[in-house]
């Protein structure tokens, strides 16, 4: 197993071991050739490439990972977006892909942390194709694909079995498509916590059995879903805990038995509503608006994310995802997990209950949510803060978790009294790399009666 | 002029003429009577009730204005979104309209969320005329748009999100002949169709963006004429974004749709029955993308243009001088974005530095608490910079402006200091950097750069 790394300003002469010796383009370090185990890690910039797979891993353990280095703690120290594209001016198209197999079977294989698009194109190109029907158990996540020209596209686009594609963002693009003609049994590929808007088409099967899609938010696309061919009484595509709203379709079938569908929301569908399973509803799932003030640009920052109104915000489902689109733990309690990819927070702004200030952070019920601190350059940093929980609050008591990408999360727990202003403290040294710190307060709440809100408030950090 | 307050914990036996002594309702305050003049901030809460507007302004300077006071500066201390529902459950829709505007002139709304309507969440019915509406997210339409406008004129739509009308569109605008409508830095999406017109001229749609619009049904989609007029174009549509719909442009007659200098991506039917803008183009906008970090929440500004986007510096037509936050676009026409966000122009290419490879600006939010004596921050700029000199504008909501100008050499670092003080509320400052290149010839060496910020 080898570290390896590709970045602008690098040399594809250069051996690829080092940040400072590191590999010019994608197909630079995949011809090195990596191997079995590797990891590489990609530098923040645009790849205008094709990359195309020769090599794959042997199992779950030895995949070949390719990760997009947005945060820079590996490559550059200062991240951003790596992005692959298949135009070579952002205007016109070149390439047909930005990731192939070449047609050749290629499995184990991971990418994270990329964007993929095109520029406009009509025909049926897709930014992630693989199309030998061997190319199994490839996972992509935390990746973001963006609209190609072409309408009926999708950003991940195979024909082979066991993949995952997880925590990733389309817009103006579909999601993924499972077609193969040749292998279509127990096809077992996923998608997972994704958002897409504004696509043709979020997740297509043809002729593929045996997938899955779950937890995922479909905002705006003609078909939810689209499912083709099959053969007789074979389920192609179980989809549970999702969100599809404001599409003209939420799924198109030919036959019944090609979906197997459960608590899901389809709602606002502009043709007739076809999703009808049991526990299924067709509720608006009502999303955070954003505070908009002339002259501050506070950013559309919360699209799809559920607000405190939302009916769907702590709702049953089934065999839920235990982390969403973030990647943020997910409350334990079947009936305080959200639908749709993103996890609700539970958290309001509250002038009563306080330490100090205006108002505390308030966690109505279970939640996350993460602060960003800046500026770590301090050797040694204490951050502490008041937390303070309602009586009948039941669990592990409230968190305070440092976090920082690349180290290991630092977890404090409240071990104070309910009913009182108890601190939580942590002194710490952080990584150099990334220069933040992000402190994550969490409520573990899972009593459903009684008074079991959890307060925060005046967060503080510094150096010694 | 009389500034009144509305806001939960409100009694309508108030006199409404502080926040302690506020109404409780939208209508109670509306029925105080407001005359014209009146400004009403109403506090963070939601607002189960539909508004009924009963009294006119009289002019542009005596408008009766309401203001969602979302950052809580003028009434609670903490603010929030103010939501006006037609829903008392959160799941249906039980109130004709959120705010409900009859024949009622000189109205403006600014900062509200609205949803939930069994019509419309702004019903323009009987022909008012100059309303503004504006700063406000409106979605969740019912059975007929989320905006109506039926015969009015001098109305204005500006800076607000509409999405999400399955029924119907985002906009109607009916029997409205010569009409003076404006509809700008907008984000439209997820209707059934986005705006619909109907007999009606003088309207003019600029630098919106357009999303996941028309549901891909026949012919719905952007811009969707159902009935033409005969005599001259109905709607001007320019300096937009399309990205991901079924049609943009639909039209009976092509003398309807006037449009061009737009970006249309992805759309199945771009055009019916409308010519080709000559400035058109078909060009991917290339929005920025999340940075997705797993176990982390990174902050992600949804339909913002990349550093790599090609219409995130390019020539429009009479492009909006403000954008969809209220910021100023550059002065050069080609440096200006097309849709509703301008570029901020800012390449990822230093972890200390701010570099503007072009005029732009951004905005960085600092705690109020760690400002004892004001803030300062290092710039320079290089050589073939042209235009006013880069600046720091200090912002705190409710506040003047507080700009600094570079007034040292190119190619050095200078420091651009501003001593003050605080308001109390909110907690927060934003300090704007800004690059006000209008050099077109030496994209290398027109940049601008910031470093250091100081907050003491």
């Amino acid at each position: 197993m080898t570290i390896r790394y590709v970045g602008i300003g690098g040399n594809n002469g250069n051996n690829g071991l080092s940040w400072d010796t590191r590999k010019l383009t994608l197909n630079g370090v995949e011809d090195t050739p990596v191997v079995a185990g590797d990891i590489v890690y990609v530098g923040a910039g645009v790849y205008r490439e094709m990359l195309t797979l020769d090599v794959s891993g042997t199992n779950d353990s030895t995949r070949v990972t390719y990760i997009g280095d947005v945060t820079g703690e590996n490559t550059d120290h200062i991240g951003g977006t790596v992005r692959i594209t298949t135009s070579d001016d952002d205007i016109t198209n070149t390439r047909d892909n930005c990731i192939t197999d070449g047609g050749n079977s290629r499995s184990y294989r991971t990418f994270r942390g990329f964007s993929m698009g095109a520029a406009p194109i009509t025909a049926s190109y897709h930014p992630f194709t693989l199309t030998s029907s061997t190319s199994d158990y490839v996972i992509v996540e935390d990746c973001s694909f963006h609209e190609t020209g072409f309408a009926n596209a999708y950003g991940f686009y195979i024909s082979s079995r066991n993949c995952i594609v997880r925590r990733c963002y389309f817009q103006g693009i579909g999601a993924a498509w499972f077609g193969s003609a040749s292998r279509m049994t127990a096809c077992n590929n996923l998608v997972e916590n994704c958002i897409i808007i504004g696509g043709n088409v979020g997740v297509g099967v043809v002729w593929q059995e045996g997938n899955y899609t779950k937890n995922c938010t479909i905002v705006s696309c003609t078909y939810g879903f689209y499912i083709v061919n099959g053969t007789a009484s074979n389920v192609q595509l179980t989809v549970t805990n999702s969100i599809i709203t404001l599409c003209r379709t939420d799924i198109h079938i030919d036959y019944a038995y090609q979906l197997s569908e459960n608590y899901n929301n389809s709602s606002d569908i502009t043709a007739t509503r076809a999703f009808s399973g049991a526990n299924d509803n067709d509720y608006t799932p009502i999303f955070q608006s954003s505070i908009l003030y002339p002259g501050i640009s506070y950013g559309i920052t919360n699209f799809v994310e559920l607000s405190e109104y939302s009916p769907l915000k702590a709702i049953v489902g089934t065999n839920e995802a235990t982390t969403d689109f973030y990647g943020m733990t997910r409350p334990t309690t079947s009936g305080k997990k959200s639908w749709g990819a993103i996890q609700y927070d539970n958290v309001v702004k509250d002038g009563t209950t306080k330490y100090s200030g205006n108002y505390s952070l308030k966690f109505k019920d279970a939640g996350r949510k993460q602060l960003i601190i800046t500026g770590t350059s301090a050797i040694t940093t204490v951050t502490s803060i008041k937390v303070y929980r309602d009586s009948n609050y039941t669990g592990t008591y409230p968190q305070m978790i440092i976090k920082q990408p690349g180290q290991s999360d630092r977890t404090t727990t409240d071990t104070g009294s309910s009913g009182t202003w108890n601190t939580l403290t942590d002194s710490f040294t952080p990584a150099t790399y990334p220069p933040y710190i992000i402190v994550e307060l969490v409520s573990n709440n899972t009593a459903t009666s009684g008074s079991y809100a959890v307060y925060f408030d005046s967060l503080s950090s510094g150096g010694s | 002029m009389t500034v009144r307050y509305v806001g939960p914990g409100g009694n309508n036996g108030n006199n409404g003429l502080s926040w302690d002594n506020r109404k409780l309702t939208l209508d109670g305050v509306e029925d105080t009577p407001v005359v014209a003049g009146d400004i009403v901030y109403v506090g963070p809460g939601v607002y189960r009730e539909q508004l009924t507007v009963d009294v006119s302004g009289t002019s542009d300077v005596a408008r009766i204005t309401y203001i969602g006071d979302v950052t809580g500066e003028n009434t609670d201390g903490i603010g929030g979104i103010i939501r006006i529902t037609g829903s008392n459950n959160d799941t249906t829709s039980t109130r004709n309209y959120c705010i409900y505007g009859q024949t009622n002139n000189y109205r403006t709304f600014r900062g509200f969320t609205l949803d939930f309507a069994v019509y419309q969440e702004i019903g323009l019915q009987n022909a008012p005329t100059n309303w503004i509406i504006e700063y406000c997210d409106i979605r969740i339409g019912g059975s007929n748009s989320l905006i109506y406008i039926g015969g009015s004129s001098n109305i204005i739509i500006r800076n607000c999100i509409l999405y999400g009308s399955t029924s119907n569109s985002g906009i109607t605008i009916y029997n409205t002949v010569a009409s003076n409508i404006l509809i700008e830095n907008c984000l439209l999406g997820g209707c059934r169709n986005e705006v619909v017109l109907s007999s009606s001229t003088g309207v003019m749609i600029k630098n919106c963006t357009f999303i996941g619009n028309g549901m891909f049904w026949s012919a719905d989609g952007g811009i969707y004429i159902s009935t033409a007029t005969g005599g001259g174009y109905q709607v001007s549509v320019y300096n937009c974004i399309f990205a991901g719909g079924y049609s943009c442009f639909y039209a009976t007659g092509v003398n309807d749709i006037d449009e061009n200098y737009n970006c249309i991506c992805g759309e199945s039917v771009p055009r019916t029955n409308t010519n080709t803008g000559a400035n058109s183009n078909i060009y991917s906008p290339i929005f920025e993308s999340p940075i997705l970090v797993n176990t982390f929440k990174f902050p992600y500004r949804f339909f913002e243009l990349s550093i790599d986007s090609p219409v995130r510096a390019i020539t429009g037509t009479s492009t909006a001088t403000n954008d969809f936050y209220g910021l100023a676009r550059p002065t050069t026409e080609s440096k200006k974005s097309w849709g509703m966000i301008q570029a901020s122009s800012i390449s990822t290419t230093d972890a200390i530095v701010i570099t503007f490879e072009d005029a732009g600006r951004k905005q960085i939010l600092i705690p109020k608490s760690l400002i004892t004596s004001g803030i300062s921050v290092k710039c320079k700029r290089d050589s073939n910079y042209t235009g006013t000199y880069p600046q720091m504008i200090i912002k705190q909501p409710g506040q003047s402006d507080r700009t600094t100008t570079d007034t040292g050499s190119s190619g050095t670092w200078n420091t651009l200091t501003d001593s003050f003080t605080p308001a109390l509320s909110p907690w927060y400052v934003m300090v704007e950097l800004v690059s006000n290149n209008t050099d077109t010839s030496n994209p290398t060496t027109n940049n601008a750069y910031f470093k250091d910020l100081t907050v003491g």
